[in-house]
């Protein structure tokens, strides 16, 4: 009996939300070196302005390809994927402008909506019952994080097309992603979210040895040293480096499974007769 | 598919079951909308016991004058049940409909035992049981991640698995228009539907079930894609211009079922 997420076909096809999740956590796993030293050094390369910046956001791309290649079953190594990847770093920097810049209209533009609502709630309810005024303005925040939410939501995957398709630009690649999305919001902010759960667990884990080394810091040396400073500055920075990135690849890989399966939904990717 | 874990389970009849185990993402969803529910139980409980609580220490100090201990009573007795509330839920569940809770249900998985038989009332009470330390500091997210049968404590203790459920492809559901049925029997004397292998014909199936969901566009494109390469395979010509590759390949869908019933 053909299984629900191997499609008859042989390939994976499209995905429950639970399964997107946690085949992100298992192609990271297969490659943790090569994904890890890839976030590692991404991370390095944001104390460079600009050109450090889209170096990152390049690399980052990179494993997102990396991984798409994996759950399309079409692996490729990672010299072949920077070969395609490294070219289009600059698009790469320019998307994510663009996605800052959107964020800060929609911002802005909530910003100025609430400040109105807040006004005109207080002109109309602010004498007689001044609860509803209060509750009319909640109401307007909620909708606003809930819109924001959604907007962040549909340009997730907007590196995807840039690092795979051919032909696309930063722009066109916030379409891309917009388009892609449609329709598709809920499943992602519930993909996102168990994600959120799934790597929970990391972070908790690294608080405590960031906080078990703060203590026996503070308990051997003397604080408000030099010395103190110093071996604090050499011990937690490469910590709280390292612990971000050892999550980048896990949702690098989540974003690139979600844009296979978006794609595998919307497109039919990876439906094609067997080579004879 | 060796983006999830499978497990082989060999009966003592000699027949070979394979499962696919839940994986991580899908147990945590499916622990999410429990505990929603679960919590949802659990307010309501709150707000009766209040309720009762405040009702009852009134009425007995008035009947008594002093309620002494009444009050820690009540306390200690309602964290009881509340307790039992909690494991109770999933006891009842997994007991109920056979290894699954709403949440379960909801995203498809299912409790089973080692051996591959549904869980009863024992496995599932030790599961839940555990589950104040699996569910404390993440501990079970690490068992389910870190071994080969993604068993968490509570696995570990009752000897069960989770699996996902399998679900048949449903060949009845897809429907195929009238002017494919008529194409058909025109394929099954013109053309080589034999030439076509089952891997085949489930790409085509795939398809037709899944085109509902796709854009316009791409599925225009994929439909003429895949015509093209079923044309050359079952070595069809004269295909003429106004047959839309969509009801092509539900003619060949149609066609290959009946050479298959034959």
């Amino acid at each position: 009996m053909p299984k629900k997420n191997l499609s008859s076909s042989g390939q994976t096809g499209p995905l429950s939300v639970g399964n997107v999740v946690s085949a992100s956590l298992r192609i990271y796993r297969d490659h943790f070196k090569s994904y890890f030293g890839l976030a590692l050094v991404a991370s390095l390369w944001l104390f460079v302005p600009i050109y450090g910046w889209a170096k990152s956001s390049a690399i980052s791309a990179l494993i997102s390809r990396l991984a798409f290649g994996e759950v399309r079953e079409k692996p490729e190594t990672v010299s072949d994927a920077r070969r395609q990847v490294n070219p289009r770093m600059w698009s790469f920097f320019g998307a994510g402008i663009l996605t800052v810049l959107i964020y800060f209209g929609v911002s802005l533009v909530g910003g100025i909506a609430i400040a109105i609502v807040t006004g005109g709630a207080r002109a109309i309810f602010g004498q007689n019952s001044p609860i509803v005024a209060v509750l009319v303005v909640v109401v307007a925040v909620i909708a606003f994080f809930i819109i924001y939410i959604r907007i962040i939501s549909r340009l997730l995957i907007v590196e995807l097309p840039l690092a795979i398709e051919n032909n696309i630009g930063a722009s066109s690649a916030i379409a891309r992603s917009w388009e892609l999305t449609k329709g598709s919001v809920g499943r992602i902010q519930w993909i996102v979210f168990v994600g959120i759960l799934v790597s929970l667990p990391i972070s908790i884990v690294m608080q405590i040895l960031t906080t078990i080394v703060q203590t026996v810091l503070r308990a051997v040396l003397e604080p408000e040293s030099g010395m103190f400073y110093l071996v604090y500055f050499l011990l937690i920075l490469p910590l709280s480096f390292a612990s971000g990135a050892l999550v980048t690849p896990f949702w690098q890989a989540m974003k690139a499974i979600i844009y296979y399966d978006l794609r595998s939904r919307k497109e039919g990717l990876g439906l094609q007769m067997r080579d004879r | 598919m060796r983006l999830f874990n499978r497990f082989i389970l060999h009966t003592p009849e000699s027949v070979e079951l394979e499962f696919t185990l839940a994986g991580i993402g899908n147990r945590a969803y499916a622990l999410l909308i429990d505990y929603i529910i679960l919590g949802l139980i659990i307010v309501v409980f709150l707000l009766g016991a209040l309720i009762f609580n405040s009702v009852l220490l009134e009425t007995i100090a008035n009947l008594l004058g002093s309620t002494n201990r009444l009050a820690l009573w009540l306390i200690a007795v309602q964290a009881l049940i509340g307790f039992f509330i909690y494991v109770g839920y999933f006891v009842f569940f997994e007991t109920v409909w056979s290894g699954q809770t709403p949440g379960k249900r909801y995203v498809k998985i299912r409790v089973i035992r080692d051996d591959g038989r549904p869980v009863r009332l024992q496995q599932s009470t030790l599961r839940a049981l555990m589950r104040p330390f699996d569910d404390l500091f993440f501990i079970g997210v690490f068992f389910i991640v870190l071994n080969q049968r993604e068993k968490r404590l509570g696995d570990f203790v009752g000897g069960t698995l989770v699996i996902q459920e399998e679900q048949p492809v449903t060949t009845a559901a897809l429907k195929v228009s009238t002017s494919a049925q008529s194409l058909a029997k025109k394929l099954l004397i013109q053309a080589d539907i034999s030439s076509l292998l089952p891997e085949d014909f489930a790409v085509i199936r795939e398809y037709l079930q899944r085109r509902e969901g796709m854009i316009p566009n791409a599925r225009n494109e994929l439909s003429k894609q895949l015509a093209t390469q079923v044309k050359e395979i079952i070595g069809w010509e004269k295909m003429p211009k106004k047959v839309d590759a969509n009801v092509f390949l539900e003619a060949v869908y149609h066609a290959y079922q009946q050479q298959v019933d034959n």
